[in-house]
């Protein structure tokens, strides 16, 4: 079975054809034995009546010769005939002795069929006796020759036999490894595909099987190229967004150091200076109220100032607000059937960047499952910070779960893991289910990381 | 109160020559003498012990070893030294740091000049005082209990924290405290220990939010 298992298709197909043809072969072979076997019998059963009936003649002829000669005269007959037609003559004196056995036949002499073809085939014959006065002729019926005959009619016939079937087997295995010559490109573009050339296409076969899968697997790389695209568009336009927001973040960088370091202290010095003017003329009024206007405004200036350097800095949220804009719109482009509505009300405070990370990798999880199971035409997601726990509701109209493991690939892990990282975290996930009215995933993250802590600070 | 700082001898430290002009006028305004600018820490130290002046004047953040540096070093060999903080930022890290270290008050730089004249007054005074805008923060911030990381780190580890977290490296710190390289790694390595950071990017970011440097 192992052997069989290596040889290839053709040469499986080829030997289960020709031991198709090799048992009809068989078959015709047994019935070819059967009626040679009959005609061998009659033949025989012929040959050795009419010697009886020869013999039987001779007798009477015999009956007048003196018992003396009569040996003599029986043997001269006897002798020069030989073997009368496929039949061994034995003559036996009154006394039992053997006066004359016939010669073994000339017909392809010193050759015999196999001992088992013999038994197979030999017909069975009694030996015919006749008693010429006190002389006894035995004829033994003897098939032996035709035997041989037949041996070698059989020996001809399987070689030919053997050679059709050879040429069918190779006939066979030619055919079939024309016919399938198209399979071996299919495969070594599946190969070059798995090896990431995407841009393999097969040509369309002329076989309609083969045709088909050819047709299949171009629409197949097609669309792996488009989705290949898409990513790498998708990818670049992320690079270009992270690359300008951190160009963005660093001017903000420098304006504020700039602000705080300049302008600032300049204020300063000002707010000084307008003190001293304003400490020196005490008794100039008209001046006085001048510096101290100046003092007053500087304050302004400063608390602007600060208003100023307070916005410039990054929002402690803006990261999970942004990457999770990014995603949903990342989302929403490839599953355009869907809707998604979402409500993010991240606060102004920040998250620490484990639990934003969470949250992402939660909604993430949620949406692959939605388009995965939910057959939904509508998701929400919402978003929002109550005391110290960042909430996490995703709601979809699908079909809900029904408790049963999803075949696709993946199922069953995802939530799983969500509710592992949330654990983590110390954190909670639901899942509402809601049979035939969709899903809702409801997770709960604390949030008190030591970041957060700080940025409440005043 | 234009007379109370009659007599007193101030040090002013800052880096920026037109506030320690500002200064400068204002404090000679209510009376007070002016004996010396420096305008970094080390100049400060350096003018010091060169003319023992009754009050210094100090801005927290200044190049070299900065003004936190500048006051401990002062206050190993003066434990008497009056000093008065002044910053730019309005956090509650610094201003307990500073006055733990011995300085006895804290002022923000945005305070008006009368406030400042009023801080100074104080110190001359050898009075404790702190900005109001920040009292509140402090005393909170003490009160919690739940000190913020940064409240285990040792006065030198926070010193060079303060100047690793504005970006500048390991052989500059080194330099600038008279250490070695290998005795900054060590503060490094244990104040990256401490606060549970990875790199120097995190801890900028921790110091940003502390409000200990601007963003």
């Amino acid at each position: 079975m192992n052997f069989l298992a290596r040889l290839n298709l053709h040469t499986r197909i080829s030997l289960v054809l020709t031991g198709l043809a090799a048992s009809l072969l068989l078959v015709l072979a047994g019935i070819w034995l059967q009626g040679a076997r009959t005609g061998i019998h009659e033949e025989v059963e012929a040959a050795s009546r009419v010697s009886e009936q020869w013999l039987s003649a001779l007798t009477v002829e015999m009956q007048t010769v003196p018992a003396a000669a009569l040996a003599d005269r029986v043997l001269g007959i006897v002798k020069p005939l030989g073997r009368i037609r496929a039949n061994a003559l034995e003559v036996f004196a009154a006394d039992g002795r053997l006066l004359y056995r016939s010669p073994p036949p000339t017909y392809k002499a010193g050759r015999s069929a196999p001992a088992w073809f013999t038994g197979l085939l030999a017909p069975t014959f009694q030996q015919r006796a006749l008693q010429v006065n006190d002389l006894r002729l035995v004829l033994n019926p003897d098939a032996s020759r035709a035997m041989i005959d037949a041996w070698d009619d059989l020996c001809a016939m399987a070689g030919w036999a053997l050679l059709l079937l050879a040429v069918l087997f190779v006939t066979t295995r030619m055919a079939l490894d024309r016919a399938l010559r198209p399979l071996d490109q299919v495969m070594q573009a599946l190969d070059r595909t798995g090896s990431g050339r995407f841009d393999t296409r097969l040509p369309v076969f002329s076989t309609p099987e083969l045709g088909r899968i050819s047709h299949a697997f171009n629409g197949m790389a097609d669309r792996l190229v488009a989705a290949v695209n898409d990513n790498v568009r998708l990818e670049t336009e992320r690079e270009v967004d992270a690359h300008l927001q951190g160009r963005l973040d660093a001017e903000r960088g420098v304006i504020a150091r700039e602000l705080h370091d300049e302008l600032a202290q300049g204020i300063t010095a000002v707010r000084a200076l307008a003190g001293a003017i304003a400490q020196r003329t005490v008794e100039q009024p008209a001046l006085n109220s001048h510096a101290q206007s100046i003092v007053a405004v500087t304050g302004d200036m400063q608390n602007g100032v600060r208003g100023i350097l307070h916005r410039l800095r990054p929002p402690p949220s803006s990261g999970l607000a942004v990457t999770l804009e990014r995603t949903l719109a990342a989302w929403q482009l490839q599953h355009e059937n869907i809707v998604l509505t979402h409500r993010l009300a991240l606060g102004a405070s920040a998250i620490g960047d484990d639990v934003a990370q969470a949250a992402v990798r939660v909604v993430q999880e949620g949406l692959t499952n939605i388009v995965r199971h939910a057959c939904a035409s509508q998701v929400e997601l919402l978003i929002t910070r109550t005391a110290g726990h960042l909430n996490i509701s995703l709601a979809d109209n699908g079909r809900g779960y029904d408790g049963q493991a999803s075949p696709q690939a993946g199922s069953g892990l995802g939530l799983a893991g969500m509710a592992e990282r949330v654990a983590l975290l110390g954190g909670q996930l639901k899942i509402n289910n809601r049979q035939g009215e969709g899903f809702c995933l409801v997770a709960s993250l604390p949030d008190h990381s030591p970041l957060a802590y700080l940025e409440g600070q005043p | 109160m234009t007379n109370s700082l009659q007599g007193s001898r101030i040090l002013i430290a800052d880096d920026h020559a037109m506030v320690r002009l500002g200064f400068r006028l204002l404090l000679e305004g209510a009376g007070a003498t002016v004996v010396g600018e420096a305008e970094s820490g080390e100049g400060m130290l350096r003018l010091y012990a060169e003319l023992t002046p009754d009050v210094v004047v100090m801005d927290v953040s200044m190049p070299g070893i900065g003004g936190l540096a500048a006051l401990e070093r002062l206050m190993v060999g003066e434990q008497k030294a009056r000093v008065l903080m002044l910053s730019a930022h309005h956090d509650d890290v610094v201003p307990v740091r500073a006055l733990r270290l011995g300085a006895r008050g804290y002022l923000c730089k945005r305070a008006s000049p009368d406030e400042f004249l009023r801080a100074v007054t104080q110190v001359a005074r050898n009075q404790r005082y702190l900005d109001p805008e920040l009292a509140q923060a402090v005393a909170l911030a003490q009160l919690s209990g739940a000190a913020t990381p940064l409240e285990t780190l040792t006065e030198k580890e926070f010193a060079v924290f303060m100047q690793l977290a504005q970006g500048r490296s390991v052989n500059d710190v080194a330099a600038d405290f008279f250490l070695s390289p290998s005795t900054v790694g060590t503060h490094l390595y244990h104040i990256k220990q401490k606060l549970n950071l990875q790199n120097a990017a995190e801890m900028a970011l921790l110091a940003m939010r502390s409000g200990l440097i601007e963003a």
